[in-house]
């Protein structure tokens, strides 16, 4: 007889879905994942990479925490880069590029082999709740599952809508049907919700592109993988390509224009800005006579490649003509058109740090149905949902992953406290302790919490303890040893001091006097070079995070009747009835909530300790 | 629990402003034994509490004021805190500069916040707490009152114009981080170099012209312009003989004009005789006019003496500067002429006869007096500004460093946001979703 009862129910199995599924699993619960079409679980629909500033920091965290994604990742990548080398460490950000197909693939096995977690195929089309609890779902033909946690992962399939010039049809993405009745499914147990819209460009066979007239994009020589401790090892197998639009593009996207989606007023939700179609780079920025296209390698059994920075919703007759003006890509042959796509998303504000609902308990939301775009940052969300559900299971306090420790914790804060009007992407510049924030130091930050949640394996958390004793061991024997006297610094000098020099290294202290033990391999040089050289700045921000904290770790109870509280301001009053702060230091970030207010809210809570605690215990005196 | 748990230490003037004799400073918090410490450069970490010392402050080595100092230690203090009280001399100018010497390492406190933190740290019971919510209620809209006042200050608006510069500074730093494969330019380190060069120039002569207490301290600047014959120099010498005359440290150097300084009513003026301001092609006499143009620039007040006759040229003045015209030699005008006179700005004067200088004398009082009450209403607001600009100006030497030495992107843009969070102190806050929107409203992003 077919099961029907689960610890853990995951609707959907994207980026989002996976980590939250493969979490809940690892973590004990008796776990059970939906997909609208099995084959496309853990698919990129997408870009076919990973990473950048900002992303790449996420999947560093997600790897660091137990994640899967930075495995997956390096396991199919065929491209690796650091970007913003030229750049401080703090900013260094791996990419890759992935064999499609290969991800997918190498995620379906993860899912597959895990135990405890069970894989069906169906459509969910009702979230069942009794009483403000979460109880189970029921899918489109009727079938019933229970569970008391439901983790909805449903990425843009909720009313998704694709459009295609005048075209308009239901679906989730290219070649799968949307989840239609889910969303007023959410509607009815109380869920406030809103519409964005995204898009993908067109992706062409690589036989017909003349890359001979386009810029080669190689990978790194010494290239770096996103996983900690794994060993898996990095491939540079293939190159993207470079070309630009002309003013033949130009011209014909311009005469064209109302024909797109976009600008025929067919299109209702908003896009992200930072990932633009072409029709609205060439229509707000008229001035710019050019604009990269770069060609990305699909995988290396197709010949499919992905003609990146030309998003669009214009018809397929108009798409054929300016891709064709595209120097290199004249007799490109198209294998899947751009489109566009609006989808129905949450409002995030009705969620909490650890990603529950706040009004149905159980009900757990993670990944683009938040607000947010991005593989790295739906994976982040996942896991995070997925941790929390188990946890919350257990009767155990929820992770709230903080600002000052995480990008994630950053993606989590800012979604929940001031909401996105766009598709949400990280970047780096979202983050206050960006210095402290680096994907070189995510195990340290994240690893022993992955390893108390048993979601880091004790083969990796022995190889990430010994690099730590190495770590520490050295930078007390550069705090105690003196340089040997050298033309250039005759003065014997703490070596430590020395490496405080701009343009010295730990690898350059064997000149002066000091042997390089064995074990020190190239990461641990980073390390130390990195605490060393910028300690003044890490001091600087690990002040600001303490003082950070400070607020952070106040937390406020639920059920606060802030409107009875006359020292705050009408207007702060109102934001935090909406958004339920579960800290001082949340409230604080709140827009609209000022100084004086927060001091407000601190004395009242003071006294309403107090009150609480006298109308207790006062008998026991 | 750690009564001493607030993490930021804060500081205020305690007693009403206003001249009296004494004023008592207090600073509440972590750091501030630490604070007074190197303020006044003697270790209060081995000094007993409730102990009165007796101590010097000084800025940038100059002696300041003498004070009296009492460091309360956590938790036997008001606050609950760490507490240091500083009775200094009453002046608005002395209150100030203490103040703007605390704030480089410390924040203002709020209205009302020692007496939170003293609620927060149990130093209260709950009758005496149920006031506290009423009392930041009522301290609230004052402190309203207050901010509503900032807006319009000129340096307010000065310090809003910076911040905007910084921002798009920023934006620009964060442009290349995190969108550094797409087409756009990006800015070099020269380039941003220059524009660093250029803010942290003006704001730092923004924190050294901040100083309101300037007239107060070193007197009103009036300097007497006119023809030959018009009777400038009566009109100096009939002020130091109806005034007491004070010995200045800073004599007049040069014969092109002569310098004296009286007390009036208490305040100082710094009378200065100039030249005669005409055409000429006398290259000596052009010498000394040329620095009298100069002395000019600096003055706060000039007197345009004229005595109904010969009328000099009027020098070409900055705005800042106040002119005054002045009719000499009354007693020689019928007192019809003496209306017209008045009717056209003038103030009468004549050395003759007792009491000819007292319109000048009630005028110029009432000059400095109006600097007194600026003092007197923006003084914790005045404070504020100008810490925050001397923070952000040490921020943003900082960032030139970080950028000259290549650190690396990122560090510079800690620098700026420091010296950013110094004047949003003031201005209020920029986040980082209004240095994305700059980006995307500037730059076509987008692979």
């Amino acid at each position: 007889m077919e099961k029907d009862h689960y610890d853990v129910i995951v609707i959907g199995a994207g980026h989002a879905g996976v980590e939250a599924a493969l979490a809940a699993a690892r973590m004990g619960a008796d776990t059970l994942m939906f997909v609208v079409k099995y084959e496309s679980i853990g698919r990129m629909s997408c870009n076919p990479s990973i990473g950048g500033p900002a992303k790449g920091h996420l999947t560093r965290e997600i790897d660091a925490l137990g994640g899967e994604q930075g495995r997956i990742t390096d396991l199919t990548g065929i491209q690796f880069r650091m970007l913003n080398r030229k750049k401080g460490p703090a900013v260094w950000a791996p990419r890759a590029q992935n064999d499609r197909l290969q991800y997918s693939v190498e995620m379906l096995k993860s899912c597959e082999a895990q135990s405890l977690l069970e894989i069906k195929e169906a459509t969910i089309d009702k979230i069942l709740v009794e009483n403000g609890k979460v109880t189970g779902v029921e899918s489109q033909i009727g079938q019933i599952y229970l569970a008391p946690r439901v983790i909805l992962a449903a990425g843009t399939f909720m009313k998704g809508t694709i459009h295609i010039g005048k075209t308009v049809y239901s679906g989730g993405r290219s070649g799968e049907p949307a989840a239609n009745a889910i969303s007023d499914s959410l509607r009815h147990i109380g869920l406030e919700l809103a519409r964005f819209k995204t898009g993908t460009p067109p992706r062409v066979d690589i036989r017909t592109v003349d890359t001979s007239v386009m810029e080669r994009q190689p990978g790194d020589e010494d290239a770096q993988g996103f996983s900690f401790y794994r060993d898996i090892p990095i491939r540079n197998i293939a190159d993207c390509w470079l070309t630009y639009t002309t003013p033949e593009t130009h011209r014909i996207i311009g005469n064209n224009i109302k024909k797109s989606a976009l600008y025929s007023g067919q299109i209702v939700g908003t896009g992200p800005r930072y990932c633009p179609s072409i029709e609205d780079k060439i229509v707000k920025f008229a001035g710019k006579d050019r604009h990269q296209v770069f060609i990305e390698p699909e995988g290396l059994h197709t010949f499919e490649a992905y003609v990146n920075g030309i998003s669009t919703s214009l018809p397929p007759q108009v798409q054929k003509q300016f891709i064709a003006s595209i120097p290199g890509l004249e007799n490109a042959a198209i294998i899947r058109y751009a489109y566009a796509i609006e989808y129905d998303y949450v409002l995030p504000h009705q969620i909490r740090a650890g990603l529950e609902c706040k009004n149905i308990a159980g009900l757990y939301l993670a990944g683009q149905i938040n607000g947010t775009s991005g593989y790295e940052e739906a994976a982040a969300q996942g896991l995070v949902a997925g941790i929390n559900a188990v946890l919350s299971l257990d009767k155990k306090e929820p992770v709230l992953l903080e600002r000052s420790h995480s990008y994630i914790g950053v993606l989590i804060d800012d979604l929940i406290t001031r909401g996105t009007s766009e598709p949400y992407r990280m970047f780096t510049s979202r983050a206050e302790y960006r210095l402290f924030l680096r994907q070189d130091n995510a195990d340290e930050r994240l690893m022993p919490l992955g390893h108390s949640l048993g979601l880091v394996s004790e083969k990796r958390w022995k190889l990430y303890q010994l690099t730590q004793e190495i770590k520490q061991r050295e930078l007390a024997k550069l705090r105690k040893t003196n340089s040997v006297s050298t033309p250039d610094i005759p003065e014997p000098t703490r070596l430590y001091q020395l490496l405080k020099r701009p343009q010295l290294r730990y690898e350059d202290l064997p000149q002066y006097g000091y042997t390089i033990p064995a074990d020190v391999c190239k990461d641990i040089r980073n390390r130390i070079n990195v605490e060393i050289k910028y300690e003044g700045y890490l001091k600087r921000q690990l002040e600001d995070i303490e003082k950070f904290d400070y607020l952070e770790h106040k937390t406020i109870p639920e059920n606060i009747d802030y409107m009875s509280i006359e020292t705050i301001a009408w207007e702060a009053r109102e934001k935090l009835t909406k958004l339920q702060p579960h800290s001082l230091g949340q409230a604080s970030r709140i827009a609209g909530v000022n100084r004086t207010d927060v001091t407000a809210l601190m004395v009242f809570l003071k006294k309403y300790k107090w009150k609480k605690e006298r109308t207790k215990p006062d008998e026991q005196q | 629990m750690n009564s001493s748990q607030f993490s930021d230490t804060i500081a205020a003037v305690s007693t009403a402003t206003g001249n009296a004799a004494l004023a008592v400073v207090r600073i509440s918090g972590q750091k501030s034994i630490a604070i007074i410490s190197e303020l006044t450069q003697k270790d209060f970490q081995k000094i007993e509490s409730r102990q009165v010392t007796f101590c010097r402050i000084f800025d940038k080595q100059q002696l300041l004021d003498e004070v009296l100092v009492t460091v309360f230690r956590s938790p036997a203090s008001y606050t609950g805190e760490d507490m240091v009280e500083i009775s200094c001399h009453g002046s608005l100018y002395i209150t100030q500069r203490i103040m703007e010497l605390l704030l480089l390492h410390c924040r203002m406190a709020e209205p009302g916040e020692f007496t939170q933190r003293a609620f927060l740290n149990n130093k209260m019971d709950l009758t005496q707490a149920e006031s506290v919510g009423d009392l930041l209620n009522a301290e609230t809209r004052k402190a309203h009152a207050a901010a509503i006042e900032q807006l319009e200050g000129q340096l307010y608006k000065r310090i809003n114009n910076h911040l905007k510069q910084l921002t798009t500074m920023r934006s620009k730093i964060e442009l290349a981080i995190d969108f550094v494969e797409d087409d756009v330019h990006f800015a070099d380190t020269t380039e941003l170099l220059e524009e660093l060069v250029k803010i942290h120039a003006e704001l730092e002569q923004l924190a050294g012209s901040g100083n309101s207490g300037q007239i107060l301290r070193e007197g009103l600047r009036v300097c007497l312009t006119g023809a030959a014959n018009v009777g400038k120099s009566s009109i100096f010498n009939a002020f130091l003989e109806t005034e007491r005359a004070i010995v200045t440290p800073h004599p007049g150097t040069t014969r092109d004009y002569l310098e004296e300084a009286v007390s009036l009513d208490g305040y100082l003026i710094r009378l200065y005789d100039t030249a005669g301001l005409r055409v000429t092609g006398d290259a000596a006499e052009l010498a000394g006019i040329d620095k009298t143009h100069a002395l000019l620039k600096k003055a706060h007040v000039v007197l345009h003496v004229t005595d109904g006759q010969a009328d000099g040229c009027k020098p070409l003045l900055p705005k800042e500067v106040t002119i005054i015209n002045v009719l000499n030699k009354s007693d020689l005008h019928t007192q019809d002429e003496i209306t017209d006179w008045k009717a056209k700005g003038f103030i009468p004067t004549n050395t003759i006869e007792s009491g000819g200088l007292t319109s000048l004398k009630s005028r110029l009082l009432g000059l400095v007096k109006i600097s007194e009450e600026k003092l007197h209403s923006g003084i914790l607001t005045n404070a504020r500004q100008i810490a925050a600009v001397q923070k952000a100006v040490a921020a943003l030497a900082h960032a030139k460093i970080s950028l000259n030495e290549k650190l690396g992107f990122e560090f510079t843009a800690f620098d700026l946001s420091e010296a950013s969070r110094a004047l949003e102190e003031v201005i209020g806050k920029v986040t980082a979703e209004d240095i994305l929107n700059q980006i995307f409203a500037h730059y076509c992003i987008g692979k």
